[in-house]
């Protein structure tokens, strides 16, 4: 009996529930009961997630007719669940005794409601946990407390509200048309759910034009909450495509030239994490582009991707965060020379960064092969080449203009750029632990090609491929080099598609604000002069009559220049007469 | 293979190469902004809306000792004075509740009504000339004095006023003051009052004009 009440509680486990449960838990405990409970957590939620099997189930009935079912497992819910909890413990190692109270228990309940979207098996457990990770999420940014992470997180709710509601409308119609199950949507293509949805996932997976909150809103969150957000909504959206839109042929286009774009707009950015922030967009690119492809290698493609991405882009945000922690700086105009000062981070950041841009032997390799087999299966030509170019994109600007300028290269001012602090020893555990995983995923490809959902198995490590990337890496290399003096970036901003809500929306908000404003202020100023005027004549009401004839009748004498009332006493006798004269003939 | 290695080489070259002058060289010129191209307009707006309000927010929350956030960040200023405001245009002065009595006893009721063009606005007009034409005439005096004589550019006198006549004073009555309004035998009424000697066939003009000089001499 109580085995199968053990079995039963098993089966209820519920990872994400899990997460938001020790969230709340650390933001009402004191400091030293919560100091541990940050990696306990995720650690929790990595158990719960290998008790699950495709029986386990956690419903819940609203009515007779509106199903909620919590818990819905299969392989690629398994697999982005996977890379939830490794990332959630790294995290919770990155993070210890730096983070606040508030902030560590905001970023476990958000992570654990992105956990919970991906295990979502209908459309409104989907929603729910999809808004709390919004506002979760929205308070990681607001986490660092000053005016500009206030205002970031403010555009941030904005645009999610935007997409939440979007995705929520979308999802109601589709609902009430098709059911409360989760499924793909292509056939319902030129529906109003289909656009609905597609706007409202566009949102979360940084599609242009609706992306900018990406670069504008994560580089103003702290160094730990930075790896968390890099980490989570962009996929949760790229597991939601997988689920609904694989298969759509447009995606590959638009993910081709997604992953341009942003490697373009990557390559200009002098803040760190803006210019990572860009290329978490540049990646995503890649995997909607894989995902338009469909079928099983679209999708794990897509898959492989995001897990890879979350491993090393998760690292590349450490890093950053470790040199921000550490000089107080997140510019590159600002650093140099880091590798002699942090030599752990300086090493994780290149490998990953080498990951990331498809050096043979390590993660980005593994899962980029996939894409470009997909691609290539699909008579994808040019995608596949945008796709390529993308790839020379992240190498020019992560592996080479990060590395050279900030780590490898030499520094201009030794004095600007010092170390202010140490950082905790923690981070650099994590960032080797994440580092690690990223080789170990490149080595053993066929392992990780088997926790994909359809387990496609391709061979990355043929002549063909190695070559082809080794060529990538060095004519790639080649113009930067030559134009190194130049690569170097101005302490200047990129304006993005964000310009329309940040100048002209803001300009129009604040003239009707002023309109309104003037309104209330004559309205104020008249109505105090009305009220004056009712009390002074209510005083005293001889004064309502002051101007008027009447009054003037009354006060006219007969020596009055006027003789008003003599005037109107001769009209009246007047028309009187008329009128008589006229009565007399017309009788007549 | 070697064919393939060089095609995908020059792929890599051609795409650096075309990525390094889409962004550094044509994308800088449109769309590189200052740094601060949206901090510093909505560092403006907010300053502006939080000194209207008398605050003022630091950037950081302010943290305790054992580093835990006191919410404390936002200091609210005495309140502004009824002058401020008044000056910022937040109220209108004459109507503002809490006003002292003397600052109430201006405006009445007949003030608040549209206003009526007055004759003796003219007098107004005619100060403001001579005092434009005392201006430009101590303009044209310190002009014409050499440079020696202008030690220290002190600030010019303002020119002698002459008075500006009395309104009409409030009679004791409590009655209003004379004007165009009244009527004729109202006028003469208060004339006869004030103990004038009005000329035969008097218009309205000429008694009020009588009132007045009567006014002023007292």
């Amino acid at each position: 009996m109580t085995g199968m009440i053990f079995e039963m509680i098993k089966g209820m486990l519920h990872p994400g529930l899990i997460m938001i449960g020790f969230g709340i838990i650390v933001m009402l405990l004191p400091r030293p009961f919560r100091k541990p409970l940050g990696l306990i957590a995720p650690i929790a939620a990595t158990y719960a997630l290998f008790q699950m099997t495709e029986e386990s189930s956690l419903t819940y009935d609203i009515a007779s007719y509106i199903h909620m079912e919590f818990i819905h497992f299969d392989g690629l819910s398994f697999a982005f669940m996977l890379a939830f909890c490794i990332i959630a413990i790294l995290n919770g190692f990155y993070g210890e005794g730096i983070q606040h109270r508030y902030e560590c228990g905001m970023s476990l309940v958000y992570a654990g409601s992105v956990m919970g979207v991906v295990l979502a098996g209908d459309c409104i457990s989907l929603i729910v946990f999809w808004e709390v990770s919004a506002f979760a999420s929205m308070y990681v940014i607001y986490a660092k407390h000053d005016r500009q992470s206030a205002r970031a997180s403010f555009r941030y709710i904005l645009m999610h509200a935007f997409g939440g509601n979007m995705l929520l409308a979308g999802l109601i119609i589709y609902m009430f048309h098709y059911g409360n199950q989760i499924e793909n949507i292509v056939n319902c293509y030129g529906e109003p759910c289909f656009w609905l949805i597609a706007i409202g996932v566009a949102v979360n997976a940084a599609i242009p034009p609706v992306h900018a909150w990406l670069p504008d809103a994560y580089p103003e969150s702290t160094a730990t909450g930075t790896v968390y957000l890099s980490s989570f909504t962009t996929k949760a959206a790229i597991y939601l495509m997988i689920r609904m839109f694989a298969g759509l042929e447009s995606l590959v286009w638009i993910g081709a030239i997604v992953s341009i774009y942003a490697a373009c707009m990557a390559i200009m950015e002098n803040d760190i994490r803006r210019l990572l922030a860009y290329h978490i967009i540049s990646q995503l690119g890649m995997m909607i582009a894989a995902i338009g492809v469909g079928g099983a290698i679209g999708a794990d493609a897509a898959t492989a991707h995001a897990i890879t991405n979350i491993m090393f882009k998760g690292v590349l945000m450490m890093g950053a965060g470790a040199v921000i922690y550490a000089t107080g700086k997140s510019k590159i105009t600002e650093l140099g020379g880091m590798a002699k000062k942090m030599p752990v981070t300086a090493i994780c950041f290149l490998i990953s960064s080498l990951a990331i841009a498809g050096l043979p032997g390590l993660s980005g390799f593994v899962s980029k092969a996939l894409i470009m087999d997909g691609l290539h299966e699909g008579g994808f030509v040019i995608p596949g080449l945008l796709v390529t170019a993308g790839g020379v994109g992240t190498l020019l600007s992560i592996t080479l203009k990060i590395n050279w300028f900030v780590f490898f290269g030499p520094c201009d001012d030794p004095e600007e750029s010092k170390v202010v602090r140490k950082i905790p020893f923690t981070m650099e555990l994590a960032m080797i632990l994440g580092t690690i995983i990223t080789m170990l995923i490149g080595f053993f490809p066929a392992k990780f090609y088997a926790l994909m959902p359809n387990a496609t198995i391709v061979d990355p490590y043929n002549m063909g491929h190695v070559l082809e990337y080794i060529a990538i890496f060095a004519g790639g290399s080649i113009p930067f080099f030559l134009y190194l003096k130049k690569m170097k970036p101005h302490d200047e901003i990129t304006i993005d598609f964000d310009w329309f809500y940040r100048k002209p929306l803001n300009a129009l908000i604040l003239l009707l604000s002023e309109i309104a404003h003037r309104i209330f202020v004559w309205c104020d100023g008249r109505a105090g002069a009305f009220a004056n005027y009712l009390r002074t004549h209510l005083g005293d009401p001889s004064l309502w009559t002051v101007n008027s004839s009447n009054v003037k009748i009354r006060k006219f004498s007969f020596e009055n220049e006027n003789r008003l009332i003599g005037d109107i006493i001769t009209v009246i006798i007047t028309v009187f007469i008329i009128m008589l004269v006229g009565a007399v003939l017309v009788m007549k | 293979m070697v064919h393939e290695t060089l095609r995908y080489f020059l792929i890599a070259f051609v795409s650096s190469a075309a990525l390094i002058v889409l962004s550094k060289i044509i994308l800088q010129f449109l769309i590189r902004r200052p740094a601060d191209y949206y901090n510093a307009a909505e560092l403006y707006q907010e300053e502006l809306m939080l000194n209207s309000a008398g605050l003022s927010i630091n950037d950081e929350m302010e943290t305790n000792p054992e580093g835990e956030l006191t919410g404390e960040n936002i200091h609210v200023d005495p309140k502004i004075s009824v002058e401020q405001a008044a000056e910022m245009h937040l109220i209108d002065k004459e109507i503002m509740p809490g006003l002292t009595a003397e600052e109430k006893s201006g405006p009445e009721a007949e003030d608040l009504l549209p206003e009526v063009p007055d004759e003796h606005d003219e007098h107004k007009e005619n100060l403001e000339d001579i005092r434009k034409s005392l201006e430009e005439a101590y303009k044209q005096q310190i002009e014409s004095l050499p440079e020696a004589e202008l030690e220290v550019p002190a600030e010019p006198e303002e020119p002698q006023m002459p008075a500006e006549p009395e309104k009409p004073a409030r009679r004791k009555t409590g009655k209003r003051k004379p004007s165009m309004r009244m009527n004729k035998a109202e006028l003469i009424e208060i004339a006869e009052s004030m103990g004038i000697e009005l000329p035969d066939k008097a218009t309205k003009k000429v008694i009020l004009d009588l009132i007045y000089e009567n006014m002023n001499e007292d």
